[in-house]
């Protein structure tokens, strides 16, 4: 079977956008995308969508809005891993033979919803018992350092690194450069993390169009898919590690056997830092450094621009901002624009493969609800 | 929090698959590993160790700042709990003793660290 090509890519602009429609962000991304695959609407012959909050039939109600209506649509909900499941089932269909051409969007207003922490799982035991989204990343932090050493502002250079690469990227939701002395004075939200250590919630939406038009072949600017892995976390209820992410070392080594790669051939990845902690354990579970290294890897400049793998070079989720649906969506628009080198301030010189991973939420006794990870390679 | 610093230890009771031998807590009615249900309450020893913690400081479930940490079980059995004797003087560290309690009205559980019980070398 030939690998999938996505042909098309566009991202709305992060931020908190009151004044508009889950659908109208959706629309935006959707139409930018299928028109910088060169194609039209009537190209399109399905809809993939993915979204955490908006309730149901997200998928037919932006369809309706662009024509995409009468379609198959399919919706799908894997908490912040919504857009990576829809991208997923995309690939897998166009892979397949169903389709040769659909359109995968991911999207998310979580303005809508009014402001604070998200709510996540009422029934959950952890959550009766206490436990927020930043505690669990804050006692990852201190699993991290009590097992490798080190300082918390360490970890925090990762938020550094980040608004650095986002004050290039005119789409992100934080643009402004921070110090890490700014960084660690911020508001404490969960000892040792601080709130620029913890990602903004956001409203936006990101689209792909991916295709197994044999012509994509020769287009340079497409990019082929060359593995999409989704797994589900395990259930533990004992002693587990809380800085060796278990469901991500299982996608990645599934991702990178079934592309033919190792860790070394990857120029570029987009990881999912909605925590500092999460892009240093996620340099390790990626194996662009040893386990252990995670901090003295961005400490030393090997996850910027310049460095051995650039990580997050749109700003990722700490300051390009996380709409859930479309984080997974977009994590693969940067990496395509990376593979086409169009990425201007922030362009990873040559890259040629690119990782996207991305997990989905916790529950009580699993290390992420999903995770899922998807590699690219340049035409 | 003086009241609950000096309630009594109350254990928690969740329930074990004596065929695969695994203790859950909270307790399931299924083993998710070999389907046995109607799996028989088993209780926690009374004490456990903590493995991690944090402080929540920013959150609306209960009023902030208040400590959590994970503690381990005999039996492999790893809980998240508040801890109420807890202080801004007073961190915790790994390795630490935490005895287990349960809310009179709720039943819910909390912890109380020994804050003598701090592993040498580790600050108390
Ligand atoms: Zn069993």
């Amino acid at each position: 079977m030939t690998n999938p090509r996505i042909v098309g890519a566009a991202t709305t602009p992060f931020g908190k956008f009151r004044d508009r429609t889950l659908e109208s962000l959706a629309v935006e991304a959707g139409i930018a995308a299928v028109r910088d695959a060169g194609l039209q609407r009537t190209d399109v012959e399905a809809l993939f969508c993915g979204n955490a909050y908006a309730g149901s039939l997200v998928g037919q109600r932006i369809g309706k809005e662009m024509g995409l209506d009468g379609l198959p649509c399919y919706n799908f909900e894997n908490a912040c891993a919504s857009g990576a499941s829809a991208l997923a089932q995309a690939y897998r269909s166009v892979r397949n033979g169903e389709f040769t051409t659909v359109l995968v969007i991911g999207v998310e207003q979580l303005s809508a919803l009014g402001g604070g922490l998200l709510p996540i799982g009422p029934g959950d035991p952890e959550i009766k018992a206490g436990l927020t989204m930043p505690a669990a990343y804050a006692m990852r932090t201190e699993s991290w350092l009590s097992r490798f050493g080190g300082k918390p502002e360490d970890i925090a250079q990762v938020s550094v690194k980040s608004r650095d690469a986002a004050s290039r990227n005119p789409n992100a939701q934080y643009r402004t450069p921070v110090t890490i002395d700014e960084v660690m004075e911020s508001r404490l939200v969960a000892d040792p993390i601080t709130l620029l250590q913890m990602c903004p919630n956001a409203d936006g939406a990101a689209a792909v169009v991916v295709t197994s038009d044999p012509a994509a072949a020769g287009d340079a600017r497409s990019a082929e898919v060359l593995s999409s892995v989704v797994l589900s976390g395990q259930f533990f209820q004992g002693r587990r590690d809380m800085a060796w992410p278990d469901i991500t070392l299982r996608a990645v080594e599934q991702a990178y056997a079934s592309a033919g790669i190792t860790a070394k051939d990857v120029d570029v990845a987009e990881v999912h830092d909605a925590a500092a902690i999460g892009e240093v354990m996620y340099y390790e579970a990626l194996g662009l450094c040893e386990r252990g290294e995670g901090a003295s890897f961005v400490l030393s400049g090997q996850s910027a621009l310049a460095g051995r793998t650039a990580v997050n070079t749109g700003g990722g989720l700490l300051s390009r901002g996380h709409p859930l649906g479309a984080t997974g969506v977009v994590q693969v628009v940067e990496l395509v624009a990376q593979l086409r080198g169009e990425t201007g301030a922030n362009q990873v010189d040559g890259a040629k493969v690119g990782v996207a991973h991305c997990t989905g939420g916790g529950i009580w006794g699993v290390d992420n609800g999903a995770a899922a990870v998807h590699v690219l390679a340049r035409s | 929090m003086t009241s609950t610093e000096t309630a009594a230890p109350v254990a928690l009771t969740g329930t074990h698959c004596v065929a695969c031998d695994r203790g859950f807590y909270p307790g399931r009615d299924l083993c998710p590993t070999c389907w046995a249900s109607d799996l028989p309450a088993h209780d926690l020893a009374p004490t456990g160790t903590v493995a991690t913690w944090t402080v929540v400081r920013m959150g609306n479930l209960f009023e902030v700042p208040y400590a959590l940490c994970y503690a381990d079980f005999d039996g492999d059995v790893r809980v998240l709990g508040r801890v109420v004797n807890w202080a801004e003087d007073r961190p915790l560290a790994p390795g630490m003793t935490v005895t287990t309690h349960a809310d009179a009205e709720t039943g819910d559980h909390f912890f109380t660290v020994d804050h003598a019980s701090a592993p040498t070398g580790q600050e108390a």
